[in-house]
């Protein structure tokens, strides 16, 4: 198959991984190496990434023989609702309680497939609320702040 | 005899009315998450970990197992009843399990995977109760460069053995080693890879970790992909497998036992290579292999009697040696630390009623799911009628509090939607994301071991090819994986775990 090596799965993995170990090298080159008879802090760390590197090189050179072409199916809307979601999340949950962070949670995520449908969501989104609060803070005793502050 | 003595108390243990209570609890819902479609036990074990974090160590185990054998069934069901295997290791029982369902013999596929599980389940049983106590005591005698070797050789077998690049795997390998090293370094003190954040000096949850690259990952890729599901709900009548169907799956349960208890324990291998192999070999066995394919009830009995049995016996090299060799596995290990008990051969002396107690409670969850599972069938079928529309928050809901709850802090919900992106990321690239969690698993480990041996040997470091255990385990490693290179082989192996999606 030929295609532009930039949509080449391997050679777009076998870059990641360069700069996932460079980063990594990057880091640990701070802490101490050591030596062999008493290795420090930086010596896994620090080897590891340069092996993560050299397997990134190897796969990106090897890519135009043995890499696929990326599909990205199914679109970005999912992606980004979804992890936006749970972002939000984990904004809202401290100063807004159990109870409402997690029905934003639920109506946002579900933001992610099309069409939306509001009775339907909103009505999941008591139910699971309901679940998740008498699951966690009843059932399981984890002492969450269930309402808004100050209330 | 000391294994009845040992049985004894583990039984004790698990029939105590908690052992029950949590037996039960977690097979309930490890079926009820399991069943549904393209949630496999590594997401269903990780999203529902947090809920066992604050129960006694013994509860919480014979809970995350009977999650994982609940998960492990109501993957088998949903395979069969739609044809959407949950895990790669129902791959198989789609094909003539489904076939089955088809033909309205959904009630008979589904009671003999049941069967064969139970059956299974329970020689398996005695497998580990017999060789667990013998392997421990062995690896008793395991110094740091023995245990580096082995870790070597656990993730060289893995990355041989999984499908696709095995470049890829062992990235990610390598990737989850550094990843797992994260945190304060015990020896010095020294944060690393902390970022400045005060919640990251315990390192990084390995459960955020699963949840964000199986959970999170899976349920964006699932959306992604149009909904086409068909499901044989108002086929599921006569349950109960004929005299014919029970004495065509007498043999390939007994096969698919003997097979996934060997597999089980070699490193690196597990459920989805043994049921693919007992795939084959019935195939061979069989008279009329030409039925394969279309309904028969072997393809059924013999692959699902062995992913049990594997399932089983996997936790003899988890429990005994320390050593994972699947995602799951390396879920259930990072459960123990997590309970405060270091993994390793003296698990069994000191936490006897841990172990026996676990071993025995496999067996009762075994027959839970076997007296429980067929009548509540009704109740997953239901389940799987439900739009993955209105599941997916549902997961969603129970992996973030639960993150939450591990540390009460929100950054481990951030991190979840991080190792989200990330999983998917790898996933849309062609890497499997559980050489990772088993590199997760395994880094803290291998770097400890690995100082502790070049301390021993003042900083030679040919101490690992000089003891004699040390040097066959790496010798084994560096032969599996020069094979890989040579293309026949590389092709067989190819074939053996194709299809593993």
């Amino acid at each position: 198959m030929k295609t532009s090596i930039l949509g080449n799965k391997d050679f777009l993995g076998g870059l990641l991984l360069v700069a996932i170990g460079a980063g990594a090298a990057f880091i640990s080159r701070s802490y101490p190496m050591g030596t062999l008879r008493q290795m420090g802090p930086g010596f896994m760390p620090f080897s590891l990434a340069l092996l993560l590197m050299g397997l990134g090189l190897l796969l990106a050179l090897r890519a135009p023989h043995d890499g696929e072409e990326l599909e990205w199916g199914g679109g970005l809307r999912p992606v980004l609702v979804v992890l936006g979601a749970v972002l939000l999340f984990a904004q809202v949950l401290e100063p807004l309680g159990l109870v409402l962070s997690s029905m934003i949670l639920i109506i946002a995520s579900s933001l992610a497939h099309t069409p939306f449908r509001l009775r339907e969501t909103l009505l999941l989104s008591v139910g699971l609320t309901v679940g998740v609060v008498l699951l966690f803070a009843y059932a399981l005793e984890i002492p969450f702040a269930l309402w808004p502050r100050g209330l | 005899m000391e294994l009845f003595s040992n049985l004894a108390l583990g039984f004790s243990v698990a029939l105590s009315f908690h052992g029950l209570l949590y037996c039960f609890v977690g097979v309930m819902l490890g079926t009820f998450i399991g069943v549904l479609p393209g949630v496999g036990p590594l997401v269903t074990i990780s999203v529902l970990l947090p809920i066992t974090y604050n129960l006694e160590p013994s509860s919480a185990l014979i809970m995350l197992a009977g999650i994982y054998y609940g998960a492990q069934y109501g993957g088998s069901t949903t395979a069969i009843l739609v044809n959407l295997p949950g895990e790669s290791s129902s791959v198989v029982t789609c094909l003539d399990g489904h076939q089955m369902a088809r033909r309205g013999r959904a009630g008979p596929a589904l009671a003999i995977a049941a069967i064969g599980s139970f059956i299974a389940g329970t020689v398996s049983n005695v497998v580990v109760a017999a060789f667990a106590p013998a392997l421990s005591a062995w690896a008793l005698n395991f110094g740091s460069p023995e245990y580096f070797s082995i870790m070597v050789l656990g993730l060289v077998t893995a990355a041989v053995l999984s499908h696709g690049s095995m470049i890829k795997a062992i990235s990610m390998i390598v990737l989850g080693l550094i990843l797992g090293l994260s945190g304060t370094d015990v020896n010095s003190g020294t944060y690393r890879f902390t970022f400045g954040l005060p919640e990251l000096t315990d390192g990084i949850d390995f459960v955020v970790v699963a949840m964000g690259m199986f959970g999170l990952a899976e349920i964006i890729a699932n959306i992604q992909r149009p909904e086409a599901r068909e499901i044989f709900s108002s086929k599921v009548s006569n349950l109960l497998p004929s005299r014919a169907d029970m004495k065509a799956s007498a043999w390939p349960i007994a096969r698919g036992t003997a097979l996934g208890s060997i597999l089980g324990i070699l490193p690196g291998t597990g459920t989805t290579i043994s049921s693919f192999m007992s795939y084959a070999l019935e195939k061979k066995f069989s008279r009329h292999p030409e039925r394969f394919g279309h309904g028969a009830i072997e393809g059924v009995a013999g692959p699902e009697s062995a992913n049990n049995a594997a399932a089983q016996t996997a936790f003899i090299p988890t429990l005994t040696l320390g050593i994972p060799h699947n995602g799951t596995m390396a879920l259930m290990l990072g459960a123990l630390t997590m309970f405060g008990i270091a993994p390793g051969p003296q698990v069994m002396t000191s936490h006897p009623d841990l172990f026996w107690g676990l071993v025995a409670s496999m067996w009762i969850g075994n027959l839970m799911l076997l007296v429980l599972n067929l009548p509540m069938l009704g109740l997953w079928v239901k389940m799987l009628a439900v739009p993955y529309r209105l599941l997916y928050p549902a997961i969603v809901i129970l992996s973030c509090v639960g993150v939450y709850t591990l540390s009460n802090s929100s950054l481990s919900v951030v991190l979840l939607a991080v190792f989200g992106l990330v999983g998917l990321v790898f996933v849309k690239l062609d890497f499997a994301p559980a050489p990772l969690l088993l590199g997760f698993i395994l880094g803290p480990m291998m770097e400890e071991n690995l100082r502790r041996s070049m301390v021993m040997s003042r900083g030679d470091p040919s101490i690992f090819v000089t003891r004699p255990m040390s040097v066959a385990m790496l010798l084994i490693a560096a032969i599996l994986l020069a094979s890989m290179l040579i293309p026949m082989i590389r092709h067989k192996k190819e074939e053996a775990v194709a299809s593993d999606a």
